[in-house]
């Protein structure tokens, strides 16, 4: 399967004076096409990491990281701004829309963002609002929306802009078991319209959902679980 | 970018308000003190700006005088004097003297007395400030001139043929003025020889001689002309007398000091009002900004975003600060206190308005500037 994104050797280290403080070991792992990985650790294992440097907000200390064929070692801040734009999709824990604007506008804004006409966006994030069932309350702001509500929204902005990569930090954690399933099933389908979904979780449930599964424990990412893990 | 910049002033209704409030309070008290520095500066300047100044083109006056409204008295032969200099078309001499206006209720006012030769009226009227009357008729026995906005001074009507006293002799209001008033206090305009028998002024004495330029020279030509030839006065071009008068009144009283500080301090209080209050608002939308970043806006669209939301805070605030300054303008020129704002004015105040809104969010773009967008998946 095509490979969309890559970390090649990437690792993560944090200077805190004299303190250095591994985040990531070096990790070499492919997000595929069609695929929905989720990527599974508990708390501070640095499974955020990982995402981070997928979702190119933050450079690999060494090793190198692949989006859409593009190596994101050393392009600049505007260009990567760029990257992320064009070929990623973030859904947040905490859905993170923009306060001040209604659905709809919140997910106009990555299409107005690359550049798209006003007219342009609002019809394609209506058919967006539509895909995750959001078309009647596109116009609330999101302090009327429930938890769920707000993460469909969040989907409907992550694949607005038609994707290659989907990343999303802990879609479910703020959600309850109703919309996990509904938010998950979602996160599904869209793995099978030739998108790379990738879902950091703590929360194993969500196996059932998964293609792919990568393991984080203290730094370490790896395709093969724990022992414990195994047991789950 | 502009509907967002709207959506995010508007979401944030309380902070909204306060930064326009704030460039409201501002830019009012700036439009304030210089409409009210404009007045009285106005005023200061008012013994030649009321004068006519197409006739009294040079003043010449003591030597050691940098106020128009205390002028020296010099000996009236030198009117003769100064026509003979080459380029001096014609001299008039000027009186200003004092006096106290007594009115039929007995009532009584000082006022400055300002008599100039007939027909011409070199020291003034300037004929565009007659609003009722015919200059000619300073002519008449008694007439003298009265100013209309300082009815409220004088708690009397100065309407044409009223009668008054001053000091002690009878004499009525024969034209009107509107505006031509001086730092000194209220003029009353007469011709030279009714300003001698009101103020009981020397014969032998004038206070200052206008001087008309002959054509082909320059005034600058004719101003030299008279100071390297005549000892013990200084001619003055009569606009640089004016400047010079508002200078040295406003250095000597400390006006200028006075309002530069509370015009600057309303600068600074409004830039760091604004500015906090736009840094607050900021750090509540934070994540906003943050979230905006990870899904690929650059820092220069986050920047834009801001600056448009404090240029926005600039015209409506200016918008309101302009109608409360029209307001206040308004209200006080039934008191007399007349003030203006010229175009440049105006436009100054809608850069101030631009400097300290769009200055005050500098504090909200450099911390907004910092954050990094891996910071939204930190929960």
């Amino acid at each position: 399967m095509e490979v969309v994104a890559s970390v090649s050797n990437a690792s993560k280290q944090y200077k805190t004076g004299d303190t250095v403080i591994i985040a990531l070991q070096p990790t070499t792992c492919d997000f595929r096409k069609n695929e929905l990985t989720l990527i599974i650790g508990p708390s501070g294992s640095g499974k955020t990491t990982l995402l981070s440097l997928l979702g190119c907000v933050i450079f690999p200390t060494e090793g190198e990281v692949t989006i859409c064929n593009q190596k994101i070692n050393g392009l600049g801040q505007k260009e990567l701004a760029k990257v992320r734009l064009q070929n990623i999709g973030f859904v947040f824990q905490s859905f993170n829309l923009l306060a001040p604007l209604n659905g709809l506008e919140n997910v106009m804004q990555p299409l107005l963002l690359l550049g798209r006409s006003k007219k342009e966006a609002k019809e394609l994030a209506e058919e967006a609002l539509k895909k995750v069932t959001m078309q009647d309350r596109m116009y609330n702001l999101p302090k009327m929306l429930s938890g769920g509500q707000q993460q469909r929204v969040a989907i409907a902005r992550a694949l607005v802009t038609n994707p290659s990569l989907m990343l999303c930090d802990e879609p479910t954690a703020a959600l309850d078991i109703k919309s996990v399933a509904i938010v998950m099933e979602e996160l599904k389908i869209l793995s099978t319209t030739g998108k790379s979904v990738a879902v950091v979780t703590h929360d194993l449930r969500l196996k059932q959902f998964a293609d792919r599964i990568i393991y984080v424990n203290n730094g370490v990412a790896s395709e093969t679980p724990s022992e414990e893990e195994a047991l789950h | 970018m502009l509907s967002t910049a709207f959506k995010f002033i508007k979401y944030d209704k309380s902070k909204s308000i306060g930064v326009i409030i704030g460039i409201v309070i501002s830019i009012f008290l700036i439009g304030q003190q210089i409409g009210i520095l404009g007045f009285l500066t106005g005023l200061m300047g008012g013994i030649i700006e009321n004068s006519n100044t197409d006739v009294g083109q040079i003043w010449v006056v003591d030597n050691i005088t940098q106020n128009a409204n205390e002028l020296a008295k010099l000996d009236e032969r030198i009117v003769q004097e100064i026509r003979s200099i080459e380029g001096v078309e014609n001299t008039y001499a000027v009186i200003a003297t004092g006096g106290i206006v007594k009115f039929k209720d007995g009532k009584t006012a000082p006022v400055t007395l300002i008599g100039s030769e007939s027909p011409v009226f070199a020291g003034g009227p300037n004929p565009k400030k007659i609003v009722n009357g015919n200059i000619n008729d300073l002519n008449l026995d008694g007439a003298i001139s009265a100013e209309t906005l300082d009815e409220s001074i004088f708690n009397n009507s100065v309407a044409l043929n009223t009668r008054v006293e001053i000091n002690g002799k009878e004499a009525f209001i024969r034209l009107q003025t509107k505006n031509a008033r001086s730092f000194a206090g209220t003029i009353f305009y007469t011709t030279l020889s009714k300003a001698r028998y009101f103020g009981n002024y020397p014969d032998t004495k004038v206070n200052a001689v206008a001087v008309k330029v002959k054509n082909g020279y320059t005034i600058n030509e004719v101003v030299e002309n008279i100071n390297s030839k005549i000892y013990g006065v200084k001619a003055w071009n009569a606009k640089e007398l004016k400047e010079k008068t508002i200078a040295f009144i406003t250095v000597s009283s400390n006006i200028g000091t006075s309002f530069g500080t509370l015009i600057v301090f309303a600068i600074i209080s409004g830039f760091f009002i604004i500015g906090l209050t736009l840094y607050s608002s900021a750090l509540d939308r934070i994540r906003d900004y943050g979230t905006l970043k990870a899904i690929g806006a650059t820092n220069g669209y986050v920047r834009n975003l801001i600056l448009l939301q404090s240029f926005i805070f600039a015209i409506i605030g200016f918008t309101i600060a302009l109608l409360l300054i029209i307001g206040f303008k308004t209200g006080v020129a039934a008191a007399g206190l007349i003030i203006t704002y010229s175009p440049i004015e105006l436009f100054s105040f809608f850069l101030i308005t631009v400097f300290i809104s769009v200055g005050g969010s500098f504090f909200a773009i450099k911390k907004i500037n910092n954050v990094e967008p891996a910071s939204v998946f930190r929960g």
